[in-house]
């Protein structure tokens, strides 16, 4: 795709219950042709509902507005056989988990042939040698023979190399991939991990990888963006993001995978999310916050940017910049037993 | 250690689940209780003796008095359709209940221990699974001889199966899940485990099939009563109305339609139900 | 030598081969377990680390007395657990408790959290009816919930909630053994740090020993002095407390260390 200038989200925003339960807030994101973005937060923050609308996958009763762009499709309000159109070559998704995205009674072969056929006119043998090819490219070991194979018969981690082998089915410019190692340990995680990086520059597509686990994404992307309660927090390059975090909670998350042996115990985020539909006014983080003041809590904050291409959602910026990571931490204990 | 604060959202199940928009399950349940108040309370409702002959009123069609008309032996129609409702229920009731209580304890304990006790039951089900139900069912009560009393033995003897085959499978698959893996952890003993533990969370689909086995069940009793198996004359029962009004069918077709009917709506009303029941546990699962 | 409060002696599992017509076929024949010994003392935190399949969980089940060991001794407070029968082990197994891996099929989903709590310890006779809602209570507080947590279902809590209930449990049988497998592997970064911390202030607070399984061995290093390492079936090696994981002699304990991703090699 020649006309390609990858992924853009901007504004968008899905909602339940006919309004009542905003779930994503105003989040705007880019990915370009070539780079690698990495989307991160905790359970619920609207991860996995901001990547799926990219391809148009809304769940049923919500709502969303905003504007979604791949290449120079508008994503939103598509009809389903668009959508369909775009998704092949323009937008490809990889799941967290593959078993149930498999088709359990059909020959792995043949699944990947139906998609490389759905997406092009190609006959069935052409599809099927090219689906072997696919196999061959995400490091299957013999894959003509295991063509013939069914997804039960395969690891977790070779399962997931089957399910991206069918999202490249059909060269998409962009994969969008949420989770894709959750389920699975560190050495296949590593595997996979260095699978999409590979392919990423190989082949020049976009990549949005969408995980809980920040070092996960620092390892694959140029650019990381935040989220919390539904709305991007801090975006930013992956070097600034981890070296100047300049929002809270990014701190926090950044705290929670340090492993220091001298340490008694690992530093964390006191507190849980806010729930969906009881969303305070100011700003989402301050009731774990150790810097909240009553500004904070006042009205909503918004997106500012800290530095050129790094934008943060907080009033205190400039203080966050000047603390370290433990004396964060204290404070924030001093929140949890305050 | 940090005291989350926590968003908790009390469940009470059995009245929050009933009011989650289930239109099917609603209805359902509501005709329901309609129609077994009606028969509970039949002498409330029609002033008619049921089985009280009355010849001088013979074969009248329908009418304000009659409105479904009156049967060959001047006996009315609607008060005798009301009042079969209470024997075609109780077929249905003990019909189900019998089966799925020998049928939910047996396949517990075959799914739960497996081994050779799994194997012996096992075994004995697909025997029975082997027979057409109907045919079974009509041999066991040509051998014990027509009435209410055999019809039950003969649909419980055939049909605890079914019940067996589902909770055995559903136990299976839960023996494997955590909890019940820490039930056994927790030093539980084996009925704890299997009646605490597993049963309630086995019991949904076979409580959906025995909607309607309820209504296959009703089906049946009428059917055999019909070729004078069941239910005994002067009794009021729908099957039986049918067979001794099948010669008026043309002449006096009112006879036949009212039992007809009812057969037909009862087993619609507890489709429903199944239906809104199934559709609830599909979403429990979710 | 004073004997441990738990030791292993080559305790081996094989799973028989699944026959079927839709079963895999060749179902390799190599042992879940093989050979496995060590010990335990009382209050120590003994880690095991492995890639997945290699006979992480068949371990602790085995030490749970949930899967009969094909073979070895399993030796706890002075007594070999391997002979007995169904109903002694019954007795016993409250001794030695789980945490799974799947906070959300750990639950039962038809019991509020109150009464799964109270009827562990009204089984084991822990407390009486009368004392039993102050008993739950403390065991609420002490895992970090609110008492009122109690009068919920399992479907209210999220994924690292309901990892505090499934601890809470485990404790409510007051065992001397706390068997944690990947208890936060399904959890959360954020989360996962605030489970940990739990587990260590209950070793501390309340001297449980406690066998912490992962795949993740820097976390696993920092909560655990002494670490087992798994591979196929077998301990490959054993990381005493006096020696980091950094010098870790087994290649394959090595390519552990490097799988887990890290922020430092990011930010150089
Ligand atoms: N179909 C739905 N109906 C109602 N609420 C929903 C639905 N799907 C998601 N939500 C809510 O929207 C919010 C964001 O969900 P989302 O799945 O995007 O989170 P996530 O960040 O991907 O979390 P996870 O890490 O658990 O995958 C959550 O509060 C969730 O409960
Ligand atoms: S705006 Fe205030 S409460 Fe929110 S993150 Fe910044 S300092 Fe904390
Ligand atoms: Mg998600």
């Amino acid at each position: 795709m020649s006309d390609h200038s990858g992924l853009s989200i901007e504004n968008l925003s899905i909602a339940f219950d006919g309004g009542q339960k905003i779930a994503v807030n105003g989040v705007s994101l880019r990915v370009a042709m070539g780079e690698a973005v990495g989307l991160v937060g905790e359970s619920g923050s609207g991860k996995s509902l901001t990547s799926r609308a990219a391809l148009g996958l809304l769940p049923k009763k919500s709502t969303a507005s905003g504007q979604i762009r791949v290449g120079r499709h508008s994503i939103l309000g598509m009809s389903p056989g668009q959508l369909r159109a775009v998704r092949g070559a323009g937008i490809a998704m990889v799941f967290q988990d593959p078993m149930s995205s498999l088709n359990p009674v059909a020959r792995i072969g043949d699944s990947i042939t139906q998609v490389i056929r759905s997406h092009g006119d190609v006959s069935e043998g052409d599809a099927f040698a090219r689906a072997v090819g696919l196999m061959e490219r995400v490091g299957i070991r013999d894959a003509k023979a295991r063509a013939a194979s069914f997804p039960h018969e395969f690891s977790g981690g070779m399962r997931q190399r089957i399910m991206i082998a069918m999202a490249l089915a059909a060269k998409p410019a962009i994969l969008v991939a949420d989770e894709p190692t959750t389920a699975l340990d560190v050495i296949v995680q590593k595997n996979i991990l260095t699978l999409l990086d590979d392919l990423r520059r190989e082949e020049g597509m976009g990549l949005l990888l969408v995980s809980h686990d920040l070092a996960v994404v620092a390892s694959l992307c140029s650019r990381i963006a935040v989220m919390y309660a539904g709305q991007i927090v801090e975006e930013g390059p992956t070097k600034d993001i981890l070296l100047h975090p300049r929002m809270p909670y990014t701190v926090g998350l950044l705290a929670s995978t340090r492993r220091d042996k001298s340490a008694a115990r690992l530093m964390s985020i006191p507190g849980a999310p806010p729930p969906l539909g009881d969303r305070a006014k100011g700003c989402r983080f301050a009731p774990r916050c150790p810097l909240a003041i009553d500004v904070c809590r006042a009205g909503a904050v918004s997106l500012a940017e800290v530095s050129p291409g790094h934008t943060a959602r907080c009033i205190r910026t400039a203080d966050v910049q000047s603390m370290n990571l433990e004396s964060f931490s204290l404070m924030q204990r001093e929140v949890a037993h305050g | 250690m940090s005291d989350a604060p926590i968003s908790l959202m009390p469940v009470r199940p059995g009245v929050a689940w009933l009011s989650k928009g289930n239109w099917s399950l609603r209805v359902g349940i509501a005709s329901f209780v309609l129609i077994l108040l009606a028969a509970i309370f039949a002498p409330l409702i029609t002033a008619y003796d049921p089985i009280l002959i009355d010849l001088a009123n013979a074969l009248k069609a329908p009418s304000l008095a009659h409105p479904m008309g009156t049967d060959h032996l001047g006996r009315d129609v609607l008060t005798r359709v009301i009042y079969a409702a209470r024997i075609d229920l109780q077929i249905g009731a003990i019909g189900v209940a019998l089966p799925l209580i020998i049928g939910t304890i047996l396949g517990l304990v075959a799914g739960y221990y497996g081994g050779w006790v799994d194997a012996v039951i096992g075994r004995i089900v697909d025997v029975i699974i082997a027979f057409p139900f109907l045919v079974l069912v009509i041999a066991i009560v040509a051998m014990l001889g027509p009435g209410l009393l055999n019809l039950y033995i003969a649909l419980t003897i055939v049909s605890w199966v079914l019940y067996t085959r589902i909770i055995r499978a559903e136990t299976i698959a839960l023996k494997k899940r955590e909890y019940v893996l820490a039930a056994r952890n927790l030093g539980f003993g084996h009925l704890r485990i299997m009646f605490r533990h597993i049963l309630p969370n086995a019991i949904p689909p076979a409580l959906v099939f025995a909607m309607s086995d309820f209504a296959l069940d009703v089906q049946v009793g009428a059917t055999l009563s019909f070729f004078g198996m069941g239910a005994q004359p002067p009794a009021p029962e729908w099957g039986l109305m049918i067979a001794e009004s099948r010669s008026m069918m043309l002449t006096a077709p009112w006879t036949v339609v009212g039992p007809g009917l009812a057969i037909v709506i009862v087993s619609l009303v507890v489709s429903l139900i199944g239906d809104g029941f199934a559709d609830k546990v599909r979403r429990l699962d979710e | 030598m004073a004997e441990p409060l738990l030791r292993v002696e080559g305790i081996s599992k094989s799973y028989a081969p699944r026959r079927g017509f839709f079963s895999a076929p060749a179902p390799n024949l190599r042992p879940a377990l093989a050979s496995a010994s060590f010990e335990l003392s009382k209050g120590e935190i003994l880690g095991v680390v492995g890639e997945s399949g290699s006979g992480k969980t068949t371990l602790a089940r085995c030490v749970a007395l949930l899967e009969r060991a094909d073979s070895g001794r399993i030796i706890f407070k002075g007594e070999d657990l391997t002979v007995l029968s169904e109903p002694q082990l019954r007795k016993r197994r409250r001794g030695i408790q789980t945490v799974f891996q799947d906070p959300y099929a750990s639950l039962n989903p038809t019991i509020r959290i109150g009464d799964a709590l109270g009827e562990v310890m009204l089984v084991h006779g822990l407390a009486t009816r009368q004392t039993l809602r102050e008993s739950v209570g403390a065991l609420l507080r002490q895992v970090g919930l609110p008492v009122a947590a109690a009068d919920a279902y399992p479907k209210a809590f999220s994924g690292g909630q309901r990892q505090r209930i499934c601890i809470a449990r485990a404790l409510a049988a007051q065992p001397d053994i706390l068997i944690a497998d990947e208890p936060v592997s399904s959890l959360d970064v954020s989360v996962q740090a605030q489970v940990v911390n739990l587990i260590l202030d209950l070793k501390d607070r309340l001297g449980l020993s406690v066998i912490f399984i992962g795949h993740d061995l820097q976390l696993i290093d920092f909560i655990a002095p002494r670490v087992l390492v798994m591979l196929a079936g077998e301990i490959v090696e054993t990381i005493p407390a006096d020696r980091s994981i950094a010098d870790a002699r087994h290649e394959y304990t090595r390519a552990l260390i490097q799988a887990v991703p890290k922020l430092e090699t990011v930010t150089g």
